[in-house]
């Protein structure tokens, strides 16, 4: 890991201080950590949401796939042999 | 600390919550706010990356969502025992769904999670609900009782 040195408020510092009271976290770093690893997730979350968008990529392209895919992953299933009921 | 709540989702619940922004879009984000610990099983991993590569959606979100620390995946294969394969078999109409079922039931006896999520009907029936103790639902459901 990278040492680095941040400026913040003292509001922000005493926020750092409640959550690290918490018991959650065991470091100020660790908090840290998490809250830019959250931003980060939500930065290429809302990404990913606008490319689906603008590919128009449906719930039915997803189950179309889903079926294609659970098919190849059931095959090395010994349980799946005897099925009552198929689709 | 007040210990979180652990629940299941499906393969659906994952792939419309990380790319819509329906109601599983809520789940995640109680996730994301660590808000409730997540368990899935290894097998709605591998589908749900399998179907994202064939589907050509951004791979990265679902890669970051399984880092997360309070997303775990078993991988402890004593999900997969006939019995509760028999029972999907019995009462869960569409085969891909076999194996969801038996991770559901599996989590739940095992207290490894308290309500498993789904978006899918076939896993809503009366059927499954009464052999999973009530403890399966739909997103929509989820939600309604976090807020009561």
């Amino acid at each position: 890991m990278v040492n680095i040195s941040i400026d913040l408020t003292e509001k922000q510092l005493e926020f750092l201080r409640e959550m690290y009271s918490t018991g959650q976290y065991r470091s100020r770093s660790e908090i840290i950590r998490d809250f830019i690893r959250r931003i980060q997730f939500e930065w290429n979350w809302s990404q990913a949401i606008k490319e689906v968008e603008a590919k128009g990529i449906t719930m039915d392209d997803f189950e179309k796939a889903r079926n294609e895919v659970s098919a190849e992953l059931l095959k090395g299933f010994k349980y799946v042999k005897s099925a009552k009921h198929r689709r | 600390m007040l210990s979180l709540q652990s629940i299941g989702v499906d393969t659906n619940i994952l792939f419309s919550g990380l790319y819509y922004q329906g109601k599983p879009y809520k789940i995640v984000q109680e996730v994301v706010r660590n808000q409730v610990n997540v368990c899935i099983s290894e097998y709605i991993r591998s589908e749900i990356i399998r179907v994202i590569a064939r589907v050509n959606v951004p791979e990265i979100t679902v890669r970051e969502f399984f880092e997360m620390p309070n997303v775990r995946v078993i991988s402890d294969l004593n999900y997969e025992i006939e019995k509760l394969y028999q029972e999907a078999e019995e009462i869960v109409r569409d085969q891909k769904d076999w194996p969801v079922y038996a991770f559901a039931k599996f989590a739940l006896e095992n207290k490894l999670i308290e309500k498993f999520i789904t978006g899918d009907f076939d896993l809503l029936t009366p059927e499954v609900r009464n052999a999973l103790d009530n403890r399966i639902c739909s997103a929509m459901e989820f939600l309604e009782t976090k807020k009561a």
